[in-house]
């Protein structure tokens, strides 16, 4: 594939946008508004137990975020958020999107101030980020999306790919030594009983103890799969590569007992053919009124 | 319109690259997601047995986690995460009365009839080359209704 044919791609240029295309970004635009917006009030009902700042993350290391802690300020960030999202999902004003994402940056950083980096949300604010900078930068709505969606599946794979390069840089080669996953189940059920005050490893668990090869091979399995992430760039292995990285996200379940909700979700929406299903099912009532709905929309 | 979308994907590729390069791999939502990176490494994590107001402090040796008196406190009882209790007891170095102060606030209501205990929890390989892992427990600080002791060597 050369150079340009692989942009043209990515960003969906070499085709017409069909009804299938604006049903599927909408809908990941929503799911993206819903969870900012889950995240940013989740967090503001957090803040008030903090008190200090043990390790300053992004703009934290220019600005003492402690006011974030006291009364209020949370809660009114968490709405200043929904509301620049609600503006830019009505697509009322074009910098709405990006206006919520420094917003929601500063509520990340007062949130996770306390030593502990979580990525479970980054996938979320790339997926804000990427629905910014079209609004910013393009004015044809139909050109937004393609862009939009672009952007997604082009940081998407990039994040699975670092996080799989992080691993060999910091790990080596043998990163996937089964004895290695030992270490995180330990440290993972000492975490799940301090929270919940209750912990048993589960059966998957209690078999990757007993067989050294199988906790090697389920390593090797997640690695593998993180370092295929760029295969999300292409039309034709991004269902396959999504399937997999689902697959990997609920082997850290099973195994880490870590959720990472929001990246499934996402994956579900980014990683299939579904607006091809949807174009599929409203041609077989070409004159239907959600299909002339559709059009007023697409074509405004 | 390609051409324009490369040159703005370039540019938010450079920003992110600064961006990590500078604040050790992170700025948020910027990430090299360095998430179990470093493997085979003894970790740190916490927990909290309830053991009671009338608790006698004996000592502060390290334990075993059936050696642990009382039993485990939940921390979704108060709703605190225990990534932000772990992260406090093992990066921290300030254990003023201030700092005291205000992981006792954590605890509110609870530490109005109750005495708790908080370990510093380490796991390792029991020997090297060795799969099995040892966690072992080592109280780091005791709340009561009306004071908190803590382990002499933190306060030294």
């Amino acid at each position: 594939m050369k150079f340009k044919s692989f942009y043209s791609h990515l960003f969906q240029f070499n085709r017409e946008e069909t009804r299938g295309d604006f049903i599927l970004i909408k809908f990941l635009e929503f799911v993206m508004l819903f969870q900012v917006l889950m995240y940013a009030w989740r967090w503001a009902g957090y803040m008030p137990l903090l008190s200090e700042v043990i390790l300053p993350l992004g703009i934290a290391n220019y600005l003492d975020v402690t006011f974030m802690f006291q009364s209020g300020f949370a809660y009114a960030n968490a709405a200043i958020i929904s509301i620049f999202m609600l503006i830019g999902f009505l697509d009322k004003w074009r910098f709405s999107y990006i206006i919520a994402l420094l917003f929601f940056h500063l509520h990340y950083v007062s949130r996770y101030s306390q030593g502990e980096i979580s990525h479970g949300s980054n996938l979320t604010a790339m997926v804000l980020l990427s629905f910014a900078l079209a609004a910013i930068f393009f004015q044809d709505k139909s050109v937004r999306r393609k862009i939009s969606f672009g952007f997604v599946i082009f940081f998407a794979g990039l994040g699975y790919v670092s996080a799989a390069m992080s691993k060999l840089i910091g790990g080596g080669i043998f990163w996937s030594d089964g004895a290695h996953m030992y270490l995180w189940m330990g440290e993972r059920s000492i975490d799940r009983l301090s929270q919940d005050g209750f912990f048993e490893f589960n059966l998957l668990q209690q078999l990757m103890f007993e067989h050294y090869w199988l906790s090697t091979l389920i390593l090797t399995f997640g690695l593998l799969v993180e370092l295929s992430g760029f295969l999300l760039w292409f039309k034709k292995t991004r269902w396959i590569q999504a399937t997999l990285l689902i697959g990997m996200h609920v082997g850290i379940l099973v195994t880490m007992n870590i959720y990472f909700g929001p990246y499934i979700y996402i994956l579900l929406i980014i990683g299939f053919p579904w607006n091809d299903w949807i174009n599929r099912v409203l041609e077989k009532k070409p004159h239907s009124e959600l299909n002339t709905l559709i059009d007023r929309r697409l074509y405004a | 319109m390609i051409r324009k979308a490369v040159k703005i994907l370039y540019t938010v590729l450079a920003i992110y690259a600064v961006l990590v390069a500078t604040h050790l791999g992170e700025f948020w939502p910027f990430s090299i997601y360095p998430m179990f990176s470093q493997a085979g490494n003894e970790w740190s994590r916490s927990l909290v047995h309830e053991v009671g107001p009338d608790y006698k402090v004996t000592d502060w040796n390290t334990l075993l986690s059936d050696e642990l008196p009382g039993d485990v406190f939940a921390l979704d009882n108060i709703g605190f995460n225990q990534n932000d209790l772990a992260n406090l007891i093992s990066k921290n170095e300030d254990w003023s009365p201030r700092r005291m102060q205000s992981i006792r606030h954590f605890f509110g209501d609870y530490l109005d009839e109750n005495g708790f205990v908080v370990y510093r929890v380490r796991g390792k390989y029991a020997e090297e080359d060795s799969h099995e892992v040892i966690i072992e427990f080592t109280p780091y600080f005791y709340l009561f209704p009306d004071t908190t002791i803590l382990n002499p060597k933190l306060e030294n």
